[in-house]
């Protein structure tokens, strides 16, 4: 029930005003056809991943939806050893499993790697499983964020920064997901993949009915790598990764129906993919950036521009850089004539200063979260135009505003009387699937030359651009 | 049995699922969809979920986390790529009525529509909802408090324009 006693934010006549409103979408629901329980059923049992995970019971009576699927044949047979079941069989595989100078060696022959590393992204990528597994056309899609790891698995205090399906062309569902969560530190990292993989070591779920480490050194140094199967011939690979701030976490069903998709030589290989990826495109800044925002309802701080990258020779001589601590103080403004500083909704301030120096902020960048892509663009139009057409401050003090090289950015040079003035350099960055607008604001601390300025703005810019 | 049991469970508590994820989420579809995948995982292991204490509780919250994560996911990907080989349901219809509702919800963050969610539609006291969010109680109760006078702000501003 509403609290009666604090009401210095709302009143009895906002409760009622928001209740009234809240039940009356009620009125809407009512009106829509609710899905047939068979289509619900039928989405279940189009999940190949989930038809796994199904309990007995549930399996028996869904045998009529799935059938279909699995009988299919929702995995081609593919010429690779068919996978043991058991647990003692499954270590014996991995610990007899060693390089193979022939077939092994053949699929690994067929792909440029270092060209596919390049392309971006914490998690392996579509083309490098199409070329571990050796099926064409196979994606690495965004998906809802599983709540259902193996063996209850949790992430902690992990956010996630991606999370993916993978998906093979003409297999129904979902064969694979991968998730990477960033953490505050290092610690908080390792900490959670142990407690994950002491889960694995200690599977107290009825499903995997075995899950057993293996390892394989071919291509890493001890990775951490479990085999699991079920009593119905399914089994799969699953993984759990660490390297600095961040965790992935790897699930494939690499068998079904008796035949084998994925063996323990391919797995280690995309465990190495998840390894490299790690160490070339996760967060290796030591340190969490502070971010200031509303109570906790800031963008993750993996999506801000790295503190250490606003060091430049011309804004810090070349000095290393790092985010600072600084008080919500309830605005989200960080220029003159700003059209963001209500302080509400979803957005971060990260606030750059000289590493190891206090009192020498010069950088502010603003990220602001929307729920529209079309929104970003938006709001980026409409802080341009406020920016350009700027004369004066909040405190009244003329403003002067010149447009700088590329669209979005701006010089703002403020008047503050007695021959005083001080320039800020602005540039304003949707984020490429328009979840974000970021917005930088850098503060010279010395006269810079304007042109020098821009360039390195505009470097920040893309930056922004590619978080 | 357990099938039985699914069916009847499902026909009669996923309008009520549907509701709250639509107040936390603003989007009705958005809404149909997350509830729906939170039933069919529930069928998946039903004869788990329908031994637990409260299923309905369990259902609301893989439907709320779904939407959720699906908002901090960017709501720019398509939902028919994540559901695979699923059919498409036609877009969801909301009544002019109640457009202004959802306009003045969407401009709250999505953790403040959650709580004014579990709030108002569920009768959830402050001390219920931190320990369903796993959020602190001080937290809880600032998003509430401003979340409620920021809504019923938006709600007036909102009807004097239509005005």
């Amino acid at each position: 029930m509403p609290d009666p006693t604090d009401h210095e934010l709302w009143t009895p006549e906002d409760d009622d005003l928001v209740r009234r409103a809240l039940l009356s979408l009620r009125e809407d629901v009512d009106h829509l056809t609710i899905a047939p329980v068979e289509t619900v059923k039928g989405r279940a049992g189009r999940r190949r991943r989930s038809t796994w995970m199904m309990g007995a019971a549930g399996l028996a009576a869904a045998a009529a939806v799935v059938g279909a699927v699995a009988l299919s044949g929702v995995l081609a047979a593919k010429p690779d050893v068919t996978a043991p079941a058991t647990r003692s069989q499954v270590t014996t595989t991995a610990t007899t499993t060693r390089p193979s100078p022939t077939s092994a060696d053949a699929w690994h022959a067929t792909a440029d790697w270092a060209t596919l590393l390049a392309q971006p992204g914490i998690l392996p990528t579509g083309p490098e499983w199409a070329a571990t597994l050796g099926v064409d056309g196979v994606t690495a899609v965004e998906g809802i964020l599983p709540t259902d790891l193996l063996c209850l698995m949790t992430p902690g205090d992990g956010t996630a920064v991606s999370s993916q399906d993978v998906l093979i062309p003409g297999k129904a569902g979902t064969l694979g997901v991968q998730v990477t969560w960033i953490y505050p530190t290092d610690k908080q990292a390792q900490d959670a993949a142990n407690a994950m993989r002491e889960k694995a070591d200690n599977c107290t779920t009825p499903k995997p009915q075995t899950i057993t480490s293996v390892s394989s050194d071919r291509y890493s140094e001890h990775p951490m790598m479990w085999r699991f199967s079920d009593s119905d011939n399914n089994s799969g690979w699953l993984t759990v990764t660490d390297r600095g701030r961040q965790v992935t976490y790897v699930e494939f069903w690499g068998q079904t129906d008796g035949t084998s998709m994925l063996t323990l030589d391919r797995f280690a290989w995309i465990t190495n993919r998840v390894e490299n990826r790690l160490e070339r495109y996760g967060d290796s800044s030591s340190a969490a950036p502070v971010i200031t925002g509303p109570d906790t309802l800031t963008p993750p701080a993996s999506l801000f521009i790295d503190p250490t990258d606003f060091a430049s020779q011309v804004f810090t001589g070349g000095a290393k850089t790092e985010s600072g601590a600084g008080e919500f103080d309830g605005s989200s403004a960080v220029v003159p004539c700003d059209t963001d500083s209500n302080g509400q909704g979803e957005f971060g301030l990260l606030k750059i200063k000289l590493a190891g120096k206090d009192a020498s902020y010069f950088a502010t960048e603003r990220l602001r979260a929307f729920a529209d892509p079309a929104a970003a663009d938006v709001a980026a139009t409409d802080l341009g135009a406020a920016l350009a057409a700027c004369t004066k401050d909040v405190g009244g003090n003329p403003v002067q505003v010149s447009a700088g090289p590329a669209q979005g950015t701006y010089a703002m040079t403020t008047d503050l009387g007695s021959g005083t003035s001080f320039t800020q350099f602005v540039a304003i960055q949707p984020s490429a699937d328009g979840s974000h607008l970021a917005t930088l604001v850098i503060s010279p601390q010395h006269e810079v030359d304007q042109a020098d300025a821009f360039a390195e703005v505009i470097r920040l810019r893309g930056l922004a651009a590619g978080r | 049995m357990a099938a039985l049991d699914f069916d009847t469970f499902y026909r009669e508590t996923s309008p009520r699922v549907v509701h709250l994820v639509y107040a936390t989420t603003g989007n009705l579809t958005l809404a149909q969809d997350c509830t729906q995948e939170a039933y069919a995982r529930a069928w998946q292991r039903w004869s788990t979920v329908s031994r637990a204490d409260d299923p309905l509780s369990w259902v609301r919250t893989v439907a709320r986390r779904l939407a959720i994560s699906q908002w901090r996911k960017d709501t720019n990907r398509s939902l028919a790529q994540r559901r695979l080989t699923a059919v498409p349901d036609p877009p969801a219809v909301i009544s002019d009525d109640r457009r202004l509702v959802v306009d003045a919800l969407k401009a709250l963050s999505p953790q403040h529509r959650e709580v004014l969610a579990l709030h108002y539609l569920l009768d959830m006291s402050i001390e219920a909802i931190a320990e369903d969010l796993g959020a602190p109680v001080g937290t809880v109760k600032a998003r509430l408090h401003h979340g409620r006078a920021a809504l019923a702000t938006a709600l007036r501003e909102k009807e004097a324009g239509h005005a």
